[in-house]
């Protein structure tokens, strides 16, 4: 479904490029869920934002394909919003507040948007009121979430579940999910899990990026990869989740670098 | 354009007077001495601090609007409840069309000696059908009183001068819309010059929403101004969707204790639109409170200016005032000047400004595109959301659609966001 090939990425700060991203190579297939795990400044932030495609990256070297109606795309050829409207979406680590604009604006507006843009008709206000109502339930949110104005005022739980909330109205077929877990007490996380889960299926996959193997007891991945200094150091199944957490990042590292002085 | 418009009223007093037979005797040497005072006062210059950044003169209409009928009969639209409204017609009060609703009555007219700056002096003197109105005590109306004001091509070239006092009595609370428009959005070119003033009696509460949409040639100067009594509450919105130049002279006096006021509001202005708020709340007695959030929205060369003037009277212990004023500029070319100054001279209150100038926030702009929102229809629900926060503090949900609906037809117009 998505193929990302020696993905090198900068970011221009402070008069300065700095590389972040150092040649990723990553294929996902539909119907997966992987789990891209690392220490914090690894670059697993900036992975996901480029897929979305934030403009502050600058995407220097290699290439993502996208499979958009059986058809490879090269993803830098469309704006963040047609990547959106194209099936891919993702879960922000931290929501940004609009004030002013409610939830059920913002919602409306970019399902009919992507319903355009799908050849698909789009749906009145009651009726999409209607539709939103099970989605709700599954988060266990109140139905006045939707006459607030976006995150505004939000705990992060809330602003958590509202992300999931988004995913299910919009039906992405593949969720990049950027620390969804962090700022979460244990119930928020099983509501933000059981909705996760609720929304995979076959034709779906999923990319977890988190800091921590917590969440990964809720969502199970089928693929767990290691991220340092913007390279995937290590891949494996979910039980490599399992060492993490146990010994830590710090023998993957030793491991990575051990191999790069012998090869140097 | 000073003294052209000095010499007119010179020449012109007379006449002004005799066609204001209607009033008493004792009214009309007080206009008579309101148009001395214009006349020694004259019209301010940048010099002025008060007028630093508007340079009044040059746009105003020679003449002064001095028919005494109002001849307009079709009833304006934008009322959005026939059970109260106040319309007046190139300045003149339309009781044809005007419908009070029970509860609100004629009041007789007040005398005025004192004036808040030399346009009041002018409106007081040239003002051919001043409006008093009393809402009796007990009055409660859950519908809004729209007071609109409609310019026509009789007023083109004039100096238009509504003038309306409103008393509120015991434990009664009414919404006012104040809506200031014309006939024709495009050609129009007028000075509206309007006063607006409301006595608030011991616990009773209004909301006056005012909206400047007048004419996009048209210069507009009002003055909003309220004496709060006693447990009183005045909520003041004012919002300007653009026009040549506009001037919002707001007065507050919170004159007992108890007294509270909210004084809000938002400007959206685009091309080379010229909006100056100057906004007043001086809290006399102690246990007062105010709170402010003005914001802006700027684009193409328009200039916006937000003066806002906090004092707190030595005697005004256990006072609480905040006052904030966010800018939204949207293009290179916009300018916006705030002044937030604070005169406090009583030592046990709680005082907060804060002002803010910024652009539209990328990180907001990319979550919405994140979510399949095209960058233009983003910008476009961002700067919607920027003024919407404002909008959301109208409590009368009538004046609140009303308000909301014309930011959108702002919108729609495109010449915020190119």
């Amino acid at each position: 479904m998505i193929e990302i090939k020696n993905l090198h990425a900068s970011i221009d700060a402070n008069g300065e490029t700095k590389e972040i991203l150092k040649g990723i190579n990553l294929s996902v297939k539909a119907g997966e869920v992987h789990a891209i795990m690392g220490p914090n400044g690894s670059g697993k932030s900036t992975l996901s934002k480029i897929i979305a495609g934030h403009p502050a990256f600058n995407v220097t070297e290699g290439s993502i394909t996208f499979k958009i109606n059986a058809k490879d795309r090269n993803l830098f050829e469309l704006e963040a919003d047609e990547r959106a409207k194209s099936g891919i979406f993702l879960g922000f680590q931290y929501p940004v507040e609009i004030p002013g604009v409610t939830n059920f604006t913002f919602l409306h507006e970019a399902f009919n948007e992507t319903c355009k843009f799908n050849g698909a008709p789009e749906m009145n206000a009651s009726d999409f009121r209607k539709f939103l109502a099970p989605k709700l339930e599954l988060l266990e949110m109140n139905e006045s979430f939707l006459d607030r104005p976006v995150n505004t005022g939000f705990s992060g739980g809330e602003k958590k579940k509202n992300e999931i909330l988004q995913m299910a109205v919009l039906n992405p077929r593949l969720a990049l999910l950027d620390e969804t877990d962090s700022g979460l007490d244990i119930d928020a996380l099983k509501i933000v899990a059981k909705g996760v889960n609720a929304l995979k299926s076959r034709y779906n996959a999923t990319i977890l990026v988190t800091h921590y193997q917590r969440l990964l007891d809720y969502i199970v991945p089928d693929h767990v990869h290691v991220l340092y200094q913007g390279q995937i150091i290590r891949s494996g199944g979910k039980e490599l989740a399992f060492e993490l957490e146990e010994k830590g990042y710090e023998w993957v590292i030793k491991e990575f670098e051990e191999k790069n002085l012998t090869r140097s | 354009m000073e003294n052209i418009l000095k010499a007119e009223l010179l020449k012109n007093s007379e006449a002004i007077l005799k066609k204001a037979h209607d009033l008493s005797p004792s009214y009309q040497s007080a206009m008579r001495n309101a148009q001395l005072h214009f006349d020694s006062l004259g019209i301010p210059s940048k010099k002025n601090e008060d007028w630093k950044y508007t340079s009044i003169a040059k746009n105003l209409a020679p003449r002064f609007y001095d028919q005494q009928e109002s001849i307009i009969h079709d009833l304006p639209k934008n009322i959005i409840d026939q059970r109260g409204m106040i319309i007046f017609n190139n300045g003149i009060f339309n009781k044809f069309l005007s419908v009070l609703p029970a509860g609100v009555e004629l009041d007789a007219l007040c005398i005025e000696a004192n004036f808040y700056d030399t346009f009041d002096s002018l409106n007081f003197g040239v003002a051919l059908s001043p409006l008093s109105l009393k809402v009796l005590k007990n009055t409660v109306l859950d519908f809004p009183i729209s007071i609109i004001h409609l310019v026509d091509d009789v007023g083109v070239n004039k100096i238009i001068s509504p003038r309306l006092t409103i008393t509120t009595h015991e434990n009664s609370k009414v919404s006012f819309l104040e809506f200031f428009t014309s006939t024709s959005k495009n050609k129009l070119q007028y000075t509206t010059n309007a006063v607006t003033k409301f006595n608030l009696l011991p616990n009773s509460q209004i909301e006056h929403v005012k909206i400047q949409s007048e004419a996009s040639e048209a210069v507009h100067i009002g003055l909003t101004e309220a004496r709060v009594d006693r447990d009183a509450i005045f909520k003041s919105m004012t919002l300007d969707y653009g026009n040549l130049t506009a001037r919002h002279n707001i007065n507050i006096l919170l004159n007992q204790a108890g007294a509270q006021t909210s004084v809000h509001g938002l400007y959206a202005l685009k091309n080379s639109e010229h909006t100056d708020v100057f906004s007043t709340i001086t809290h006399v007695a102690p246990h007062t409170t105010s709170e402010q959030l003005f914001k802006g929205i700027l684009a193409g060369s328009s200039h916006g200016i937000f003066t806002g003037k906090i004092i707190i009277n030595k005697d005004a212990q256990q006072s609480a005032s905040s006052q904030l004023n966010k800018n939204l500029i949207l293009s290179k070319m916009a300018h916006i000047d705030t002044r937030p100054q604070l005169l406090v001279h009583a030592d046990d209150v709680k005082c907060s400004h804060g002002a803010t100038v910024g652009q539209l926030s990328k990180d907001e702009e990319f979550y919405l595109e994140s979510r399949g929102i095209p960058k233009e229809h983003a910008r476009r629900m961002l700067c919607m959301g920027f003024g919407m926060d404002v909008i959301l503090k109208i409590e009368n949900l009538a004046i609140r659609k009303f308000a909301e609906t014309m930011l959108i037809e702002t919108f729609k117009s495109g010449a915020l966001l190119n």
